[in-house]
């Protein structure tokens, strides 16, 4: 294990950049969104040699020349390593959109929300104290809150409203749980409460856990907690919601993970599986009915999410690794959706479907991303969803649960309907004529997110070696151990 | 126990207000008594009894060993905590004026533009 | 039907948080981390008041992400804006514009007092700025507000970054952010000059968030 200061800058230059782009709004304008997007390179490199140094070892950050527990720490692990990869080459790919999709509104104060939104991301990803976590998902909620809003339409102020209610209340439960398991253990450092996580027993460690699964469950789309979410994503600009959908449901995702996994040790491990089954069945058969394009994409991230969850927390290392294949196709694949549809349906009223009637013959590109997406999604031969979704499958006959199977299954049919029925109207042909063409720029993005999922379909060993970070969360003792005995 | 069912009392009451009014306003009104709820249980949590306010009022080094002090952890907490709210609430009252002014109602329930 | 749903959902948690106060009230306190922070903030970091040490020092990081949501309300608040034209301000009462006059220095002076003394007594950056904030809002309700938005935001920014540069020293000459032993001397307890970079930064966070609350207030006034 290495102690450097490298993943600091991770947080620290997007923060810095906001800052800075924020002091000078007035002058700032024309070139905020490409300063952003230099920012997302530079941040890109960054995070790449994260990953690659985070392979071979762990990454730990002392804050303040404290050692942890005293002082605040980042950890840098294999699983992280890949989820920071990934955010910047979604942050590079959505600012570079952002600067040809974002032609109204205040574009400074744009770039600095966008850059925030970053910064907490990483933070999230990042750090090893659990209040510090709490934070830095403040930090990504009220940006997602002023983002959702941009546009200042009558729907996407009342999806943000909604939106601001229900995720406040969701971080009171956290904050909540946070003061119990302070009153339990004296300490806030995550590795240091799930060393000393035997001497909660009892009601009280119900309520700990129950409450931080509500917190948590606000951002993360799990059942009775996400009806903020077909509203906030359909009714942002296109490129916050692959953001949200993309990102910052998993940025919720990854604090259950930590929170069951790391610090609970696999505590209450079957309620989850039973919340996602839920999740992912009442999300798929909602998105079926959808006529609106983005509608129907946040109701699918529900149906994902609930998949996600279901194999995550199955507990055992086959289907572990098959849902952080999952995670990182979902990933992928929503915000090459979200994109490329955004952009065809860009002057589109409500972003219905059937405006993207003709689209494969007017924009190709855009077309095929939408195309691939879907497929990946599905589960078709040749992308990643196709070898996440069979590991899934498979590590579910290996614990004879065939019950799951069918279900997952059943949802997958769900979505097989809806997503034929935009590629059918892709390929109809219209009357309307070709408005305007897509910038080669915007053509590139889309055609790097199709080749990234058809490479890692057919070369998935690409990732990683996925089993050993699924060996890592399983069996957290080298976590707290690493993190504790640091001199 | 006094302190402990204040603070939950707060929060419940917060969170019923919440669910039940139907004016804009006084839903984040609701929200901004739970938090002030949740605050206080952390005050709560962190008290030490027969402890001082910690701060050091004598420069003598083994007389600052001898006194109890509260606990200074979960006060540090609400402070970062406090900031956040008002930081949620500014913005929620941003939210609400732009609401008001494009639906000219403030029932929560005339809003709902979005459907399933 | 709503409401009884609602009312439900309280009593149930209104249950399960009761059980969880008669275990918590029982429980004698574990000793935790405040032990080791009431006892070493002193010799670490030379402030006199310890909470003050924990929000600047062992979590500055948190206190890095408090400054970064204050500024997330006020871009959010300025990305909503929906003015309209200037409305006609009702014309204030002669009490309130003479006490005003009085009033303003003496608020100003004493948000500035309570964010300069932020290590030796209880206060602070934050609780500074919304005093001074709460000055300025006074200037807003009388309709005397003359500060260009430009010229806060400059400040706004300004000082953010100075906050993060300041941490950044810490990161070139110590080694790790926010360091604070060897960077300004530590001097003597409870004197003014003291705790190495400490005051300078709560000093930057009171002037930070006075104009943040203050810009929050404009907008939220002008529409």
């Amino acid at each position: 294990m290495v102690i450097t200061n490298f993943p600091l800058y991770l947080i620290i230059l997007p923060l810095f950049v906001a800052f800075f782009i924020f002091m000078f709004h007035s002058f700032f304008k024309k070139i905020a969104l490409f300063l952003a997007f230099l920012t997302f390179l530079v941040n890109g490199v960054i995070a790449y040699y994260v990953y690659l140094a985070s392979q071979t070892q762990s990454i730990l950050v002392k804050l303040a020349n404290f050692l942890p527990p005293i002082g605040i720490n980042l950890f840098v692990y294999k699983f992280n390593g890949l989820l920071v990869l990934v955010v910047a080459v979604v942050g590079i790919l959505v600012s570079l959109y952002s600067l040809y999709y974002i032609k109204e509104g205040d574009k400074s104060r744009y770039a600095s929300l966008l850059l925030l939104f970053f910064t907490g991301m990483n933070g999230i990803f990042l750090t090893g104290d659990i209040f510090n976590f709490f934070v830095f998902f403040e930090i990504l909620s009220i940006s997602a809150f002023s983002l959702v809003g941009y546009e200042n339409k009558k729907m996407s102020i009342e999806a943000g409203f909604k939106y601001l209610v229900q995720a406040s209340l969701g971080s009171l439960f956290f904050l909540i749980a946070i003061g119990l398991t302070y009153s339990q253990v004296g300490t806030l450092n995550i590795a240091d409460i799930a060393s000393k996580i035997g001497a909660i027993t009892g009601p009280m460690k119900f309520l700990i856990f129950g409450s931080l699964i509500t917190g948590l469950g606000v951002e993360t789309a799990l059942f009775p907690l996400n009806f903020w979410l077909p509203d906030a994503h359909s009714m942002a600009p296109s490129s916050i919601s692959a953001i949200l959908s993309g990102l910052a449901i998993n940025a919720g995702l990854y604090g259950v993970i930590v929170v069951f996994y790391i610090i609970g040790n696999g505590a209450f491990l079957n309620v989850l599986i039973i919340v996602g089954v839920i999740t992912m069945l009442i999300g798929e058969s909602m998105a079926y009915r959808q006529t609106n394009y983005k509608r129907m994409l946040a109701f699918s991230s529900t149906g994902q999410m609930g998949l996600v969850t279901m194999a995550f927390f199955a507990g055992t290392p086959l289907l572990v690794v098959a849902a952080i294949f999952q995670l990182v196709n979902h990933i992928v694949a929503k915000v090459l959706l979200f994109l490329s549809g955004g952009y065809i349906l860009k002057d589109s009223k409500g972003y219905a479907i059937s405006d993207l009637k003709g689209a494969f013959y007017k924009y190709p590109i855009a077309a095929l991303g939408i195309i691939i997406g879907a497929l990946s999604l599905l589960g078709i031969p040749l992308t990643l969803g196709f070898y996440s979704k069979i590991k899934i499958l498979l590590g579910f006959a290996s614990l004879n649960k065939f019950v799951f199977i069918v279900l997952i299954l059943v949802a997958s049919y769900f979505e097989g309907v809806y997503f034929i029925k935009v590629i059918a109207n892709l390929f109809q042909r219209s009357d309307n004529e070709k408005e305007f063409s897509i910038p080669f720029f915007v053509n590139l993005i889309f055609l790097f997110l199709i080749i990234t999922i058809v490479i890692l379909g057919v070369y998935p060993k690409l990732l990683g070696n996925i089993s050993t970070m699924a060996g890592e969360l399983l069996n957290r003792s080298q976590y707290i151990s690493e993190v504790l005995n640091v001199r | 126990m006094i302190f402990f069912i204040g603070s939950f009392g707060l929060f419940l009451i917060g969170l019923l207000i919440m669910m039940t009014q139907k004016n804009v306003f006084k839903i984040l009104l609701g929200l901004s008594i739970a938090e002030t709820g949740v605050h206080l249980f952390l005050i709560t949590i962190g008290y030490i009894k027969g402890g001082l306010a910690p701060i050091i009022f004598d420069l003598n080094p083994t007389q600052m060993l001898n006194t109890k002090f509260v606990d200074p952890v979960p006060q540090a907490l609400i402070l970062t905590s406090i900031v956040i709210g008002v930081a949620v609430l500014g913005l929620g009252l941003a939210f609400i004026v732009n609401l008001v002014k494009h639906y000219k109602t403030e029932d929560i329930t005339k809003i709902k533009e979005l459907k399933w | 039907m709503k409401k009884f749903i609602g009312l439900i959902l309280v009593i149930i948690l209104g249950f399960f948080l009761y059980k969880g106060a008669v275990t918590l009230s029982q429980q004698t306190r574990n000793p935790g981390l405040n032990n080791y922070y009431n006892q070493n903030a002193v010799s670490d970091t030379g402030v006199a008041n310890i909470v003050t040490s924990i929000v600047l020092t062992y979590r500055g990081f948190d206190t890095l992400g408090e400054v970064t949501v204050l500024f997330l309300a006020a871009l959010g608040v300025g990305v909503l804006a929906f003015f309209k034209k200037n409305k006609k301000i009702k014309e204030s009462s002669f009490i309130i514009k003479t006490g005003y006059k009085i009033l303003f220095p003496a608020i100003l002076l004493y948000g500035i007092y309570i964010f300069v003394h932020g290590h030796l007594t209880p206060g602070g950056g934050f609780q500074g700025g919304a005093i001074i904030a709460s000055a300025f809002l006074l200037q807003l309700i009388i309709g005397e507000y003359k500060m260009s938005s430009a010229w806060a935001a400059l400040f706004e920014g300004f000082s953010g970054l100075v906050f993060i540069l300041l941490g950044g020293a810490g990161l070139l000459w110590l080694g790790t952010f926010l360091g604070n032993k060897g960077l300004l001397p530590l001097g003597t307890v409870k004197m003014l000059f003291s705790a190495g970079i400490i005051p300078i930064i709560y000093v930057f966070i009171g002037i930070k968030v006075g104009f943040e609350m203050t810009g929050i207030l404009n907008n939220l006034n002008k529409e």
